[in-house]
């Protein structure tokens, strides 16, 4: 529990701060809803905008699943890999905010790949736009969450070090959680908080960094400790 | 077109190098495009296979001067002088920041073009859109770029712009709102952080923790409350501060002095290693007080967002017609006479009568009506409603502060700046709870230091928290300011807070007549020549040269288009009529004892027209009832609420329109001084009496009733001074008035009542020792969120 909060923080931090990249690729989804209304209400935009966005963080969640699955396999196999993947996780989230801090694209080979599955999801996603009601924004919301996306998989990494499938979901539930305010921003064109973001790119990318500078405190210092138990019992 | 450097789809820098794997490209309408990354060119493609292709180009802006006539180009280059930068924009050093209405922005989708499109002309460093009000608010370095491109990039887009000056009246509340928000953001970022360290602190405490993890996670909340604390509870100790100078202490000072003990304590604790922190009830408790503080502080905008709107809602700029040449000129250069195009989509800048053209306009920010209006030649536009359908020529009738829009702008100022006695009070008795409840705790801390000395700061604190009078100081502000911001939808203009209260004990209504249960705009019916030496036609225009003089409603029944005989020496005649000279002949105009001295009771109804004693012609005018009349008064009727009418008109009309509407009591032929004794009888009997009329004539009536009403639109507006002013032609707002107001009142009543039983209640447990210091702060919280959510219920009031 006290081991996953870090994370959790760490991929809430990476949605929310990190989500002022996504504002320009996805803000053109605020001109597929309005396609529907001729007048965009915040009455009739919230509601698409919320439905929307849950969609995306349970697609997100689903991810988070599975690669923990797969993680958990891997540390299950080979019982040597769960400190090194703790340690990884850390190492992760600062270059998650390097990422965001100095405009990075590290996982551009990946988003390619994740490409191809998009685009076997897009004809769905055809049929729901315009996406003027809660159903069908919801649906391209799920849709949406498969977009190739470099931050999705940096944080998708993480997830996967959690080797755990609730504390997977919940890491990418969190980073979901985070993308939120500015993706509604986008949805209702709210564009203050959007503004504030990409004007404070680097210091919210070096907070991330922090952050993982902090979760990866913990297991160091435990290793260092535990090292110096080793050594302590060489002494005598 | 995008260059290549940039993304086609999101307009940020595509990767460098032209190696393969870093090259992605879309194909829109036959144009490859280069975009950045593989989400963009997924995104941009499902955009150009839905059938959106047009959204790009839609979007993209053509460079500045494509396909537009030279002399619209050089129009905006005027707004590229330093005088029009000093104007328009705040300049700080090489940054200019102004606010630009873009007229025909309609969706959200036109605010993501424009801000796209603004960011990428080279030197704009920010560019915010707010759809709902239309404005624009960019950043840019004034050395690289002039007001005027930007403004040109707008125009090009295909909306019009136009610059607005920084207001003063509305600028600290955009300030204001701004802080809130960073210190709330601060606060739950900070919280939510605090809560997660917390949870593994109490995990801790049950299940066993390593010592120096338990002192790590103590100094990560220590690093992320400082903020908090110091940050977004700053306007607490400042207010705390400042009640202690001014020897009023608010509900801030316990806040400040549990806040403050809380942080220092848990500091210490921190750092000397000590049995516990407080650092989540600390930010727990700042964040909820933040939060409430915001809600509060967005209702009370809201009610003046009308007022700082609406003086936002004039252009700055207009298109001035002198003998068919245009030149762009300020509004403020405007003067009665002059002729202005107006273009579809921008904003009326002066009251002026439509000369050419016909179209629609939306008047909702001065009527609350939502649907367009039709408008044509010869008719009234007012100053701040929205030119929807097409090009007008409008003339000229009133500008700056003489419009309507001036006029509702001062009114909803003046109601900004007076605190009803009401909310007044409810401060006055939450500063005597303040100091009651740090005596209280004086006494707790004493006690609990004799008692049981390691629990006696738990204790106090927990007692400082949850007795926050937070509940009891909003309970009365929040229910008013949401009733404010109500009102003004709902077509009513609270101008004096006062009011809400006295409405909703009223039992008696008075009403005016003319201009109040009818439409007041009395239409000529018949006209009956009754000496045969004269015309019909030239006693019709005798009578509209003499009406010329008057501001009776009835005069307007004979304003005429054509060219009237010139009338010398016009006298108006309080109550009586209009006397002149014309033609070398002095004519008397009004009731039949004053035109004729006839003392005549039977012929009494309608407008004579009199010389030398004689009745020459008698004018038969009609004054319709308001079509909601009826259903009005029976709606007030079924409310309680006695009704009774006293007009300066004649016994028959008034008798008239009393029985047509089944109002017993009425008085006619009434003088302003009769009308004042009428409702001073009335209140002498215990009666609170709302005087509903016009008041053109008789302000001390509605000064003298306990709370007044005025329908009021166009230039009646500017001379009214009741407490509520009913905007439109509808009566039915009358009903909404008191229903709202007593609504507010029962809100302000319920709000009161659990604040107090929330602090009984949770003194005695505080006291007792049963509530941990988290719990205080979620209770405390609770209590006051409850307030102000209770309040905003009023908001969905119909």
């Amino acid at each position: 529990m006290t081991a996953l909060m870090p994370l959790l923080a760490a991929a809430f931090g990476a949605g929310l701060l990190g989500s002022a990249h996504c504002l320009g690729m996805c803000g053109g989804i605020s001109g597929l809803f309005a396609a529907g209304a001729t007048v965009a209400s915040i009455k009739t935009q919230l509601p698409l905008a919320i439905a929307y966005n849950v969609g995306r963080v349970i697609s997100y969640a689903l991810l988070g699943v599975t690669v923990a699955l797969i993680g958990s396999t891997a540390v299950s196999a080979i019982p040597d890999l769960a400190g090194p993947v703790r340690l990884a996780g850390g190492v992760l989230i600062i270059v998650v905010g390097l990422q965001v801090a100095f405009g990075w694209r590290l996982l551009t080979p990946v988003e390619k790949i994740g490409a191809t599955i998009w685009n076997r999801l897009v004809p769905h996603a055809k049929g729901l736009i315009p996406a003027n009601s809660v159903s069908k924004a919801t649906g391209l919301g799920l849709i949406w969450g498969w977009l190739p996306c470099g931050l999705v998989y940096s944080v998708l990494l993480l997830a996967a070090t959690t080797a755990d499938a609730i504390s997977g979901g919940l890491v990418m539930v969190a980073f979901g959680l985070g993308t939120m305010p500015a993706m509604i921003a986008t949805g209702l064109s709210a564009s203050g908080i959007a503004a504030f973001m990409s004007r404070n790119r680097l210091g919210a990318g070096l907070l991330i960094v922090l952050l993982g500078v902090a979760t990866l405190a913990m297991p160091l210092t435990n290793m260092l400790e535990n090292t110096e138990h080793i050594h302590a019992e060489e002494k005598p | 077109m995008a260059s290549s450097d940039t993304c086609f789809h999101c307009a940020l820098p595509n990767p460098k190098g032209n190696h393969k794997s870093d090259y992605f490209t879309v194909e829109i309408d036959g144009v490859r495009h280069r975009v950045c990354c593989p989400g963009c060119k997924a995104v941009a493609e499902l955009i150009r296979d839905s059938g959106m292709s047009n959204y790009y180009s839609m979007r993209d802006a053509p460079q500045p001067g494509a396909g537009k006539p030279p002399e619209e180009q050089a129009e905006w280059l005027v707004f590229n002088t330093d005088n029009m930068l000093n104007a328009f924009a705040d300049i700080d050093q090489s940054v200019a920041e102004a606010t630009i209405y873009a007229g025909g922005m309609y969706c959200s989708a036109c605010s993501w073009l424009i801000e796209t499109s603004l960011c990428k002309i080279p030197g704009v460093l920010s560019v915010d859109v707010n759809p709902m009000t239309h404005r624009v608010r960019v950043r840019w370095s004034h050395r690289l770029i002039g007001l005027g491109d930007i403004l040109a990039n707008l125009a090009n887009l295909g909306y019009r712009p136009q610059p607005l000056t920084a207001d003063d009246s509305t600028r600290p509340e955009i300030a204001e709102q701004r802080t809130a928000l960073k210190r709330l953001l601060v606060a739950s970022l900070g919280m939510m952080q605090v809560m997660m360290f917390a949870v593994g602190l109490y995990a801790g405490d049950f299940s066993g923790i390593d010592e120096d993890m338990q002192h790590f996670l103590r100094l990560v909340s220590f690093f992320v409350t400082t903020p908090v604390v110091f940050y977004a509870g700053k306007p607490f100790f400042i207010s705390a501060w400042r009640g202690l100078v001014t020897r009023m202490p608010g509900m801030d000072l316990p806040v400040s002095v549990a806040v403050g003990a809380a942080y220092a304590a848990s500091v210490y604790a921190t750092f000397s290693r000590g049995p516990s922190v407080w650092f989540d009830s600390v930010a727990m408790f700042v964040f909820f007080l933040t939060l409430g503080r915001y809600l509060e502080m967005r209702a009370r905008h809201r009610s003046i967002d009308r007022g700082a709107a609406l003086s936002q809602l004039l252009p700055n700029t207009t298109t001035l017609i002198v003998d068919e040449t245009r030149t762009v000129v300020p509004v403020a250069q405007l003067a009665k006479g002059d002729i202005v195009l107006i273009r579809a989509g921008d904003p009326i800048p002066a009251d002026g009568f439509i000369v050419a053209g016909k179209t629609s306009v939306d008047e909702s920010m001065l009527t609350g009506e939502a649907a367009p209006q039709p408008r044509s030649t010869g008719e009234l536009l007012s100053a701040g409603s929205v030119n929807l359908d097409s090009q007008i020529e409008l003339r000229v009738d009133a500008t700056g502060g003489d419009t309507t829009l001036g006029a509702i702008s001062r009114m909803s100022e003046r109601a900004r700046f007076a605190r009803p006695a009401f909310v007044m009070l409810a401060d006055r008795i939450a500063s005597y709870v303040v100091v009651a409840l740090l005596l209280v705790a004086t006494l707790v801390a004493a006690y609990w230091y004799l008692a049981a000395p390691e629990r006696a700061f738990v204790i106090t604190l927990s007692v400082l928290v949850v007795t926050c009078p937070c509940a009891l100081a909003l309970a009365t502000p929040a229910a008013f300011a949401t009733a404010g911001s109500r009102f003004s939808q709902l077509q009513l203009l609270v101008t004096n807070g006062d009011a809400i209260e006295v409405l909703s004990r009223a039992t008696h209504i008075v009403f005016d007549k003319t201009g109040t249960l009818t439409s007041g705009q009395p239409a000529l019916e018949s006209v009956v020549v009754c000496d045969e030496d004269y015309e019909q036609e030239y006693c019709l225009r005798v009578a509209a040269a003499l009406e010329q003089a008057s501001s009776h409603p009835i005069a307007n029944a004979f304003r005429s288009d054509q060219t009237l005989p010139v009338v010398t020496d016009s006298t108006v005649h309080i109550a009586a009529g209009v006397s002149g000279t014309v033609d070398g002949q002095l004519w008397r105009i009004g009731k039949a004892d004053f035109a004729f001295a006839s003392d005549d009771q039977s012929v009494s109804n309608g407008v004579y027209l009199g010389t030398n004693g004689r009745c020459i012609a008698r004018f038969n005018i009609s004054d319709p009832v308001r079509p909601d009349a009826h259903a009005t008064l029976n709606s007030l009727r079924s409310m309680g609420i006695t009704l009774s009418l006293a007009s300066g008109d004649h016994e028959q009309s008034v008798t008239a329109v009393a029985n047509s509407l089944g109002i017993t009591d009425f008085r006619f032929d009434c003088s302003p001084e009769d009308k004042l004794k009428t409702i001073e009888k009335l209140q002498a009997r215990g009666e609170r009496v709302v005087m509903v009329g016009d008041g053109i004539n008789d302000a001390p009536v509605l000064a003298g009733a306990d709370a007044s009403i005025a329908p009021a639109h166009g230039a009646l507006l500017a001379q009214t001074s009741a407490d509520v002013i009913m905007l439109g032609e509808s009566l039915h707002p009358l009903v909404t008035a008191l229903t709202m107001s007593r609504k507010t009142l029962r809100i302000v009543r319920q709000n009161l009542v659990w604040a107090v039983v929330y602090n009984v209640t949770a003194l005695p447990l505080a006291v007792a020792g049963f509530v941990p210091p988290w719990l205080a702060a979620i209770g405390m919280s609770a209590s006051s969120l409850i307030v102000v959510l209770n309040s905003l219920r009023l908001n969905r009031f119909k």
